[in-house]
This record gives structure tokens, C-alpha cells and sequence, in this order.
């Protein structure tokens, strides 16, 4: 698995380079563009990270990367540099989901405390990610029984209900619960619903 | 006449013709065969020098005769032939009946017979004649007595007026026709003597522009300087005393105060006039009220000076910016790599704290650059646009009016082709004018290659799909190369050589500003269109 890696697209050598070197100084792994088609021509979306995108550059600019990104579904955290700093243009980024707008120049303490953040969240997004993808496998393995049973447990209705619901007996129900744990790779109810709760709130809901 | 006085008549002829043959060789012709009716007329001819008088009558410019109390010619003299057109001996000795046309024979008799009792007779006439023109003649019979105090007949003398008194009437008419002009127009014609103490004629408009009576300027003729107001009245006084102005005539324009405390812009022309000596004994001219001119010129300056002022300001502002963007970039790498370095160093635990201290001091001082340059560039910030409802079409009118001088002089033709029933704009109309104008004057220098008839300036309005109204301004110019069409609009990209590069730019923040966009593109064969739109005036709040 990839390390979480800071991407830096800013056409200007200086920034770019000075802006690796202090990323570095935190070990963080850092990779540098120079050039908003550079990155999308390079970047592979499975990589976790965040990018520190500079918003004004010949070409495709900051924000129509932002865009870009968003319509591929890319959800890769972006902090915007400018040296403008428009408030028009900020705002713009922001609404697109921007973590946040650094006008040059900047305290290299407070990019540093934003890069963290985003590769946090990026990582917290990727861990839901990850665990919604698991269940979603998971639940491939269950019969269509097995489902209903965990859709209405899921749904909060007891035992004695979902067994007159699906005219099955109160034993089966009890014996469906065992083997869906099991499949599901859980310890307790719990956990169950635990997880069936975040993926439903990933999912749309089902009609 | 009786027997013996016609005897002694002819008896006085035969004496004068041997005298006069015996004397004068060269005598006149007319004289050579007598009439007995021309007799009565000799002893006044002789009475003078032999000859000479007759001589004198001849060569007379006027019409001489001698008629004898039975009304028949005695004498005429050679004006008198030429001017009825008929030869002395068809005349002499016939009744005047037969020579002059009825009306003036009747006037004839009437005046004659006063002459014949004696009178001095005076008369002006209109006599027509034979080839059907009408002449003035000025007559004057003078009775003439014989040695017994009778009358024996009279002299006419008759002087034709025509030619002078058609004269007088041209001058009349003349005279009408000026008196009409200088009294209707709204200039004020004036006429004053050469030194200028006397004003001798004042048109009608003075006692309207001036509030004063003509007959006031007449009695105290420097009440034209009197009426200046005091600013202007020693610049003017010392042009008019300069004399400089004797060679071609002034043009000076000065205020007025009037009576009721308006102050009025006065344009007064003036130039001498040369008697033969070439002495100056008059000087005239026009005075004409240019205040509403004078205003107009004066909305037309503050405008341009807005315009100038605003984009002296937007100028700066947007080299504020570029400067501050590119400033900012190396102000940033330098406090990365000053930050890094700490951190480096740091990581290694070896670092003197004098050195670390002294890194984040310049990173201190990158970033107080850094503020000073914000700071500037908000100073320097344009302020916002003050919007109102603007009539987009207006605003075109408006700014092509300060440039149809340099259109004309382009030889350019400009055609306006502006949409009706536009809703209005939500804009600063200065701020549009200087777009609008900064396009138009792109356009004209585009077109400087192209030949002269071909040179076409194309502004247009209209509503796009989107529901913004859209200005565009079309010339027949060099065009655009495609590649260069966004560069066009960065900050001192400039294909001119006096140009800065800054028009465009300003162009398009000004639109931005307003909400709109400004983009460039290739013309329809040739040259380009620029076109920017603004967004519609929502409807007013308080309805």
C-alpha cells in the first residue's frame, strides 16, 4: 500500500521546489508539477494524499483541476496557493469543496497544519471507503434469505417480526443470525450494525 | 410771333451765320441750316462768348433745349439727339408733341405754361422710351424773357437720374437685406468707429444676450468692456489696447455679467476696416453667447478627465497586482525554504540556536514584505464599481462621441447597429465608456494598415441567448492570430509600439467586475470582433 503523498502543482520553479523541500522537512513523501495536465496525466486516483494546487497557471488552471478531479469523482483533498488571492476566485474554491485558500505569502507553519489535516481526512475517507467496498463484497456471500434476514435487523425490528414477516420460524431466524455473522466476520450484534449503518449511509437508500 | 419779329430774327441769323463763318472756321454743323423757330433762342445762345457756350451746351452729359412760347423746339443740343435717338433737323422746329409720348407731353404742358408765366420750373419725370425703358429724368425749365420782360420761350435742362437713382435703390434694398440679417440672427453684429469711442451700430441680439439697451452702448460705447466681468476685463482690455490685432482682426472670448447677475460666455470677433488711405476708421464684428457651447465642452473635458482619472487608477491597480503576484512568489519560496531549512537542521539536532533564531527572523521579514505588498495592492484596489441602471446604447453613443474626431480623421466609417428595446444595464457608466472606448481606439489602431475605404468600425448591441446584453466592437483591421487571442488580455501584452499593454487587461477586470466576461474573436473575413457582455438591471428593489 502507497504511502499518503503531497502533491504540489504550482508553475513557478521556486515555489515548487521550496514548497518540496518543506514538505520534506516533515518526512512527508512530496511529488511536484509543474503543470495542472502534468498531474492529471500522471496522477493514479488509488494513491491516498492531498494537493496543494496554485490557482492561478497557464493552461488549466487550479480550479478547473478542482472540477476536473470532482467530475472523475476523485476526492482528493485540495488546499488552493494563490498570489492573487481574489476573493471571488476563493470563494469559488471553496464552495467546490476546497479544505482551504493560503494566500501567498504564507506562514510555512499553517500549510504544514492544513497538509496534515488533509492527508487525515483523505485517510478517513479512504478507510470508509475501504470498509464500505468490504461490506459490499461481504454481502455478496449471504443467500437472499440471509439478507432479508439482516436488512430487517438492520431496520431494527425484533426477532419475533421479522420471523412472522418472513414467515419463517423464530428458530430460523435465530439460526440465520449465526451464519450471517459469521459471513459477515463479526464478533457481536453490534459491530453488525455498525457496519451495516455506514454503508447504508454511503448507499443510497434502498427502496 | 409777328412778321417784323420774325424779319429781325432772320436778319439776326443771316448776321451770325456770315459772323460765324467769318470766324469760325470749325463751327458746329448744327448751326448750319436755321430755322426761323430757332431764332428766338440766339440772342440767349450768343449772349456769352461766340460759340462757346454752344460748344458747352453740346458737350453737355444732359438734356438741353430751348422751346419758344408757340411750344416748338429752337435748339437741342447733341445729348438731347442721341439720347431720343432722332437727328437735330427731325427735331427742330416740331412741337415737342411729336417727340415725346403722350403722358410726358401732357406734364409738357403743364410745367411749360408755368415756365412760359415766368416761373422756375422743377420736376422729376419717368419718361418711356421709344426701345421701352423707363428713365428718370430730373427737369428744369427756366422762362426766358426778351428785352421787354416777355417771355419768349424756355431752356430745358433735363439731367436722367436712372442710373443713379437705381443705384440708390440697390443701396436701399442692400441696406434692407443687411438690416434683415443683422436683426434676426442670434449673433450680434456691431460696428464701431476706428479708435473705437463710438459705437455706431449694435444689432438687436445685444440687448439679448447682454441684458442691456442698444441705445445704453450707444451713449457710453465702453460699457462692452464695462460689462465684462472683472477676471476677464484686463486680459481683454490689454488685447484690445495692443493694437496687435490691426492686421487680421481678434478673436477673443471673455464673460459677461448682465444686469440680472447672469454671467454669460462671449466669443467677439472683430476686424478693421480701411479707408482708402488706409487709415482704420471703423471696426466691425460678430458677438456671439457660447456658454451653452462652453458648457458642453466643459461636460465633454470632466468626462475625459473621469475617464483619465479612472484609468490612472485601474492602471495602477492592475500593475499593483501583477507586481504583488509577482513579488509574492519569490517572497513565498523564500520563506519555504527558510522554514524548511529550520526544520532540517531541527531534525538533525545540531543546529546553533543563534542560526535557527536567525532564519526565522528572515522568514519574519519575507512575511512583513509580504504584508507591505497586500497592503499596497488593497490601497491601490480598485473601489467599487458605482452601478446604476445604464441604457447600454447610451453608453455607447456617449463614447463614441469622444472619439469621433479621431474616427473622422481615420477616415473610418462607423456603424451603429444598436439593438432596440435593450433592458437596462447594472453598470458604472464611466467605467463602461472607458471599455467601450478602449476597444473603439484598439480598433481604429488595427485598421491603420487597412486601405482607407475598407476601413469600417462596427459597434453593435444585442441580447444573448443567456439573457445579458452584449456590446461588441467589430473593425476591418490585421485580426487576431489564434494562439495569441487569451494573451491579448494579460498585463503588458501590448503589440503597439506606444502602447503599455494595459488596455485589454483594465477592459476585462472592469467587465469581470461588473459580472460580465470580455473575449476576442477572429473577424467575419477580416480584422476581430471584441464582445463583452453585462448582466441585466434586476427590476428596482422598492417596486
Amino acid at each position: 500500500m502507497n504511502s499518503a503523498t503531497v502533491f504540489v502543482v504550482d508553475d513557478d520553479a521556486a515555489v515548487r521546489k521550496s514548497l518540496s523541500l518543506l514538505v520534506q522537512s516533515v518526512q512527508l513523501p512530496v511529488e511536484t508539477y509543474e503543470t495542472a495536465q502534468a498531474f492529471l496525466d500522471a496522477y493514479d486516483p488509488s494513491r491516498p494524499g492531498c494537493l496543494v494546487l496554485d490557482l492561478r497557471m497557464p493552461g488549466v488552471s487550479g480550479l478547473e483541476l478542482q472540477q476536473r478531479l470532482a467530475s472523475q469523482n476523485v476526492h482528493l483533498p485540495v488546499i488552493f496557493i494563490s498570489a492573487h488571492g481574489d476573493l471571488p476566485t476563493a470563494v469559488a474554491a471553496m464552495r467546490a469543496g476546497a479544505l482551504d485558500f493560503l494566500e501567498k505569502p504564507f506562514r510555512s507553519q499553517v500549510l504544514l497544519d492544513r497538509i496534515h489535516q488533509a492527508l487525515e481526512r483523505d485517510a478517513r475517507r479512504r478507510e470508509v471507503d475501504q470498509r464500505r467496498a468490504e461490506t459490499a463484497e461481504l454481502l455478496t456471500t449471504l443467500t437472499s434469505l440471509e439478507r432479508a434476514v439482516l436488512d430487517l435487523m438492520a431496520a431494527g425490528k425484533p426477532y419475533k417480526t421479522i420471523a412472522r414477516e418472513l414467515g419463517i420460524s423464530y428458530k430460523a431466524v435465530e439460526g440465520r443470525r449465526a451464519r450471517i455473522m459469521k459471513k459477515m466476520k463479526v464478533d457481536n450484534l453490534s459491530e453488525l450494525l455498525q457496519r451495516m449503518l455506514s454503508y447504508q449511509l454511503a448507499e443510497p437508500a434502498i427502496v | 410771333m409777328t412778321k417784323r419779329a420774325k424779319a429781325e430774327l432772320v436778319s439776326e441769323a443771316d448776321a451770325l451765320r456770315l459772323r460765324m463763318e467769318e470766324e469760325e472756321p470749325s463751327r458746329p454743323k448744327s448751326l448750319q441750316s436755321i430755322d426761323p423757330a430757332q431764332l428766338a433762342v440766339q440772342p440767349f445762345l450768343h449772349s456769352g462768348a461766340d460759340g462757346l457756350l454752344i460748344r458747352l451746351l453740346d458737350s453737355l452729359p444732359a438734356l438741353v433745349s430751348f422751346v419758344t412760347s408757340e411750344l416748338r423746339y429752337a435748339w437741342i443740343n447733341q445729348h438731347y439727339e442721341s439720347w431720343f435717338g432722332l437727328p437735330r433737323d427731325r427735331i427742330i422746329g416740331e412741337s415737342p408733341q411729336s417727340i415725346l409720348p403722350p403722358d410726358a407731353y401732357e406734364r409738357m404742358l403743364s410745367f411749360g405754361r408755368r415756365a412760359l408765366d415766368g416761373e422756375l420750373v422743377h420736376y422729376q419725370n419717368t419718361l418711356i422710351r421709344q426701345d421701352g425703358s423707363a428713365r428718370h429724368l430730373d427737369t428744369t425749365y427756366v422762362p426766358h424773357f426778351d428785352h421787354n420782360g416777355s417771355v419768349i420761350g424756355f431752356l430745358v435742362l433735363a439731367f436722367d437720374t436712372t442710373d443713379h437713382w437705381e443705384a440708390q435703390e440697390r443701396l436701399r434694398e442692400s441696406e434692407t437685406r443687411f438690416r434683415q440679417l443683422a436683426e434676426n440672427i442670434g449673433e450680434v453684429f456691431w460696428m464701431s468707429t476706428g479708435t473705437g469711442d463710438k459705437t455706431l451700430y449694435v444689432s438687436p441680439a445685444f440687448e439679448k444676450i447682454w441684458g442691456r439697451s442698444a441705445e445704453e452702448l450707444y451713449r457710453r460705447p465702453f460699457l462692452w468692456l464695462e460689462a465684462i466681468i472683472p477676471e476677464d476685463r484686463d486680459r481683454v482690455q490689454q488685447h484690445y489696447h495692443s493694437k496687435c490685432w490691426l492686421q487680421g482682426g481678434f478673436h477673443i472670448e471673455y464673460r459677461i455679467a448682465r444686469p440680472d447677475g447672469a454671467i454669460r460666455w462671449i466669443h467677439d470677433r472683430g476686424f478693421p476696416v480701411r479707408d482708402g488711405q488706409g487709415k482704420v476708421h471703423r471696426i466691425v464684428g460678430f458677438a456671439q453667447d457660447v456658454t451653452e457651447l462652453k458648457q458642453a465642452a466643459d461636460r465633454e473635458r470632466q468626462l475625459l478627465a473621469d475617464l483619465a482619472h479612472m484609468a490612472r487608477l485601474t492602471t495602477m491597480g492592475e500593475m499593483a497586482s501583477g507586481l504583488a503576484h509577482e513579488l509574492n512568489q519569490p517572497l513565498s519560496a523564500i520563506m519555504n525554504y527558510l522554514d524548511a531549512s529550520v526544520r532540517l537542521l531541527q531534525n538533525q539536532g545540531k543546529a546553533p540556536d543563534n542560526v535557527l533564531s536567525a532564519m526565522g527572523s528572515a522568514a519574519a521579514e519575507a512575511e512583513r514584505a509580504g504584508k507591505i505588498i497586500h497592503r499596497m495592492k488593497n490601497f491601490l484596489r480598485r473601489t467599487e464599481p458605482r452601478q446604476s441602471a445604464e441604457d447600454v446604447n447610451q453608453l455607447a453613443q456617449e463614447a463614441l462621441d469622444l472619439i469621433a474626431r479621431e474616427i473622422r480623421l481615420s477616415s473610418t466609417r462607423l456603424r451603429m447597429e444598436l439593438a432596440e428595446g435593450l433592458p437596462r444595464v447594472m453598470a458604472d457608466r464611466i467605467q463602461i465608456e472607458q471599455v467601450i472606448l478602449n476597444l473603439a481606439r484598439n480598433a481604429l489602431d488595427a485598421m491603420q494598415q487597412t486601405e482607407p475605404e475598407k476601413r469600417i468600425l462596427t459597434v453593435r448591441t444585442a441580447r444573448d441567448a443567456a439573457g445579458a446584453v452584449t456590446v461588441s466592437v467589430s473593425d476591418t483591421g490585421v485580426g487576431l492570430s489564434a494562439d495569441s487571442t487569451e494573451q491579448l488580455f494579460q498585463a503588458f501584452y501590448t503589440t503597439k509600439p506606444q502602447g503599455m499593454g494595459m488596455g485589454l487587461a483594465i477592459s476585462r477586470t472592469i467587465v469581470q467586475a461588473h459580472g460580465g466576461k470580455l473575449w476576442a474573436e477572429p473577424g467575419n473575413g477580416r480584422g476581430a470582433t471584441f464582445t463583452f457582455t453585462l448582466p441585466v438591471a434586476t427590476e428596482d428593489p422598492r417596486r
